[in-house]
C-alpha cells in the first residue's frame, strides 16, 4: 500500500468501515509512515474535535418565548390552509394560459353560426373590459369609434350586398348590435397611463432592497431590464448587482461573464473576482470530490480563461485542472496542464508562497523535472526577499531531495543542501516562537542529516525540548530513535 | 432486511415510528391553531433547532433570535407540510434555509488569526483537551470557539454537510434527504469537509 491510496482509505479508517485485512495493511502502514501517521492523526483529532464541541441549550424560558411571537391569536388567513403548493399553483397558472389562448384562437378565427352568446363581428380586443359599466342588465358591446358600430360591423361580417335605399334588411342580414343594450352607459376608454420616467437611482435602490431581501431572481429580472437603457456608469453599477445575484444563484458561468462586462468598464473592478474565484474553485472541488470531473474542469477553466481572482487562486485552479484530467484518465492532458502550470506561473511576478504551491503540485503528481525547474526558479528570483525567505528555505530542501531521488551528482546534492541550511538558519533567526518555528528546525535538522552533520541530533533534542507533545517532537523522536540505532 | 420481509421491528424502527406518530399528532393540533400543541411542539424541537442555530450565529444571543425566527418560519410554512417526509427532516430544511439567509445578509466574521490563538496558549490547550481523554472531553470555551470559527470559514456544502452530520448527529440519510442531495454526495462533502477543517487546524494540532 502506498501513500496515496492509504490517503483515501483515511475515511472509512474513522468510519470503521474498512475490512479486517484492509485495516490490518493500513495499520502497518502507519506505522511505517510517518508523514501518513500525522496525517492519520490530525484528521482523528479534527474529529475528536468535532464531537467534544460542547453542546449549548436553549435557555429554560425559549418556548414560552419563542410561543409569544407566534401571532397564534390573529386567525390565519384562509388562503393559507386551502392555497396549495407552489407546483399546484404552476399547474393552474399553465391551465389558465392554455385556456386562455384557446378562448382567443376561438374568437379571432371567428364565431360559429350558432355560437353561444358571443356577437358577430366582435373581438375581445374590440372591447376591453372596462369600456362598460353594468347598471343591472347583461352587458353588451360597444365599438369603439363608431356610435353605433352598424357600418363597420357590417363591413367587416358580411359581404357587401348592395342594399335597396328602400328596402330595409332582412333580421338575418341586420348587423350586430354594437350599441350598448339598454341599462348600459358607454364610457370612453382609459387612456394608457404614461409611464413616469424612474431615476437610475431610484431603480438601483429598488434593486438592492430585492437584493437585500434575497429576491435574487426578482433582482437578476429588474437588472437585465436597467441595464438595457443606461449609461456606462450606470451599468457598471448594475453589473456589479448583477454578478452578486448570479453568485447567490449558483449562477457561476453567468456571474463571470456580467463580471467580465463589469471589467469592460471598470478595468479596476477586476479585483473584486477573488469571491468569485473562490467560489468557483468551491464549486469545482466539490463537483470533483462528487466524481464529475468534467464539471469541475468546466469551472477551472472558466477561472483560468477569465484570469479571475489573484495568482494562488489560478495556481489551485491549475492543480485542480490537472487532477480533473487525471481523475478523467487523460494523462496526456494532465501532464500538459502540468507543463503550462510549470510555465506559466513561475514566468509571473507571483508570490512565493504560489510557486512553491504550484511545485510540490509538480512534485506530487510526479513532473519531477518541471518541479526542479519551480523550486529553482522560485530560489532564484526570491534571493534577496526577507519576506520569502522560509519557502526558499523549503524549495531549497525539496530542490535537493529531488536531486538526491534522481542520482545527481553528490557535490552538487550536498551544495544544494548546504545553500538550504543557510537559508533555514536564516529564517529561524526571524521566525516566533511558533509551532512554524518548530517545523523549521525539523527541516534544519533534515538538511543537517543529509549533511551528515552531528548537529542534526542537537536540532532533533531541541525540537524535542522546545515543542513537546507535538507532532515535530514525535517525529524528532523517531528520528533520534533511528539515528541512535 | 426490511420489515415487512421479517415481521421484525427493531428497537430503533419502533421508537421513530412513535417520534413519528407523536409529531403528526402535534402538527395536526398546530395546524388547528392550538396554543399549546405549539408549545409542545417548539419544547419538543427546541434543543435540535436551538443547537443548530448557534452553528450559524456562534453566540447564545443571536442563537437565541435565530432559532425563534425558524419558529416563526415553521408557524407560517407549515400550512405546505403535507407530511411527504418526517417532519423532523422537514424543520431541519426550514431551520437551514432560515440560519443561511441570515448569515447570508450578515458580514462575514474575521478569521481567527494564529497570533491572537498563540497569545492565549490555545494551541496547547486543544491537543491537550483532546488527546487527554479523547472519549470523555468537552473543549473549553476558547477551543470550541476557535473550532466553530473554522468550521465557519468552511465553502458552504461542505460546512453544512459537517454541521448536520458531525455537529447535529443526523444520520447521512436523512441529511442528504434534508438538503436534497444524494447520499453518496453527503458522505463525500462531509470527508472533504473534515479534511479541510484538518488542514485548518493542522497548526494548532502541531
Amino acid at each position: 500500500m502506498n501513500c496515496k491510496q492509504l490517503q483515501t482509505l483515511l475515511p472509512a479508517l474513522q468510519e470503521h468501515e474498512l475490512d479486517a485485512a484492509t485495516e490490518q495493511a493500513v495499520q502497518e502502514h502507519l506505522t511505517a509512515c510517518a508523514r501518513c501517521a500525522r496525517e492519520e492523526r490530525l484528521l482523528r483529532l479534527t474529529r475528536q474535535a468535532l464531537r467534544a464541541l460542547p453542546r449549548p441549550a436553549p435557555r429554560p424560558d425559549f418556548a414560552a418565548r419563542a410561543l409569544a411571537r407566534l401571532p397564534l391569536d390573529q386567525p390565519r388567513p384562509w388562503w393559507q390552509w386551502v392555497w396549495p403548493p407552489v407546483s399546484v399553483r404552476l399547474s393552474w397558472v399553465a391551465g389558465a394560459a392554455v385556456a386562455a389562448v384557446l378562448l382567443w384562437a376561438m374568437l379571432s378565427r371567428g364565431p360559429s353560426p350558432s355560437g353561444p352568446g358571443i356577437p358577430r363581428g366582435v373581438s375581445i380586443a374590440e372591447n376591453p373590459p372596462e369600456a362598460t359599466v353594468p347598471t343591472g342588465e347583461r352587458p353588451a358591446v360597444a365599438q369603439p369609434g363608431d356610435e353605433t358600430g352598424r357600418g363597420r360591423a357590417r363591413e367587416e361580417q358580411a359581404p357587401p350586398e348592395r342594399p335597396s335605399p328602400k328596402s330595409k334588411p332582412s333580421p338575418a342580414l341586420r348587423p350586430v348590435r354594437a350599441e350598448p343594450p339598454r341599462g348600459w352607459r358607454r364610457v370612453p376608454p382609459r387612456p394608457a397611463p404614461t409611464p413616469q420616467p424612474v431615476s437610475p437611482a431610484v431603480q438601483l435602490a429598488g434593486i438592492d432592497q430585492l437584493l437585500a431581501e434575497r429576491k435574487y431572481q426578482a433582482a437578476v429580472d429588474q437588472l437585465n431590464h436597467f441595464l438595457g437603457s443606461q449609461p456606462a456608469a450606470q451599468r457598471a453599477a448594475g453589473y456589479r448587482r448583477l454578478v452578486r445575484a448570479y453568485q447567490a444563484l449558483y449562477r457561476l458561468e453567468d456571474a463571470v461573464e456580467a463580471h467580465t462586462r463589469l471589467c469592460a468598464l471598470q478595468p479596476e473592478a477586476a479585483e473584486q473576482g477573488a469571491e468569485l474565484a473562490d467560489r468557483l474553485l468551491a464549486e469545482a472541488q466539490v463537483l470533483l470530490a462528487e466524481g464529475q470531473p468534467a464539471d469541475a474542469a468546466e469551472k477551472a477553466q472558466l477561472l483560468l480563461a477569465h484570469e479571475l481572482g489573484g495568482a494562488d487562486q489560478q495556481a489551485q485552479a491549475g492543480v485542480l485542472l490537472a487532477q480533473c484530467h487525471a481523475s478523467r484518465g487523460d494523462r496526456d492532458l494532465a501532464q500538459a496542464t502540468h507543463q503550462r502550470l510549470a510555465r506559466q506561473f513561475p514566468a509571473r511576478e507571483e508570490s512565493a508562497a504560489t510557486l512553491l504551491r504550484v511545485a510540490q503540485s509538480l512534485e506530487e503528481a510526479g513532473e519531477e523535472a518541471a518541479a526542479a525547474e519551480t523550486y529553482q526558479q522560485l530560489v532564484d528570483r526570491f534571493a534577496d526577499d526577507q519576506g520569502a525567505v522560509i519557502p526558499r528555505a523549503v524549495a531549497l530542501k525539496r530542490s535537493a531531495d529531488l536531486l538526491a531521488r534522481r542520482g545527481a551528482d553528490e557535490a552538487l546534492v550536498a551544495e544544494r543542501y548546504a545553500q538550504a541550511r543557510t537559508v533555514y538558519q536564516q529564517a529561524l533567526r526571524t521566525a516566533a516562537p511558533t509551532p512554524q518555528r518548530g517545523a523549521l528546525l525539523l527541516g534544519l535538522a533534515e538538511v543537517q542529516e543529509a549533511l551528515h552533520e552531528e548537529e542534526a541530533i542537537a536540532t532533533y533534542y531541541r525540537v524535542r525540548h522546545d515543542f513537546p507533545g507535538t507532532e515535530y517532537a514525535r517525529q524528532a523522536d523517531q528520528r533520534l530513535t533511528e539515528r541512535l540505532l | 432486511m426490511s420489515t415487512a420481509t421479517t415481521g421484525w421491528i427493531t428497537l430503533t424502527e419502533r421508537r421513530e415510528a412513535m417520534v413519528k406518530s407523536a409529531d403528526e399528532a402535534l402538527i395536526e393540533r398546530c395546524k388547528a391553531g392550538e396554543a399549546e400543541a405549539w408549545r409542545l411542539l417548539i419544547e419538543r424541537h427546541q434543543h435540535r433547532v436551538y443547537h443548530l442555530a448557534y452553528q450559524f450565529a456562534g453566540n447564545d444571543v443571536d442563537a437565541d433570535d435565530l432559532a425563534q425566527e425558524v419558529f416563526i418560519a415553521v408557524y407560517k410554512s407549515l400550512p405546505s407540510f403535507r407530511g411527504e417526509s418526517a417532519f423532523t427532516t422537514w424543520l431541519h430544511r426550514v431551520a437551514v434555509n432560515v440560519c443561511l439567509n441570515a448569515q447570508r445578509g450578515r458580514p462575514k466574521a474575521p478569521p481567527v488569526s494564529w497570533e491572537e490563538l498563540e497569545e492565549g496558549g490555545l494551541a496547547e490547550q486543544l491537543v491537550s483537551d483532546l488527546e487527554d481523554s479523547p472519549e470523555r472531553t468537552v473543549l473549553s470555551e476558547e477551543a470550541a470557539a476557535l473550532v466553530r470559527a473554522k468550521v465557519a470559514e468552511l465553502p458552504e456544502h461542505y460546512r453544512l454537510a459537517i454541521i448536520l452530520c458531525d455537529l447535529q448527529d443526523v444520520p447521512y440519510e436523512e441529511a442528504a434527504r434534508i438538503l436534497k442531495v444524494r447520499i453518496g454526495t453527503i458522505k463525500s462533502r462531509v470527508n472533504r469537509g473534515r479534511a479541510m477543517l484538518k488542514e485548518k487546524l493542522a497548526d494548532y494540532f502541531g
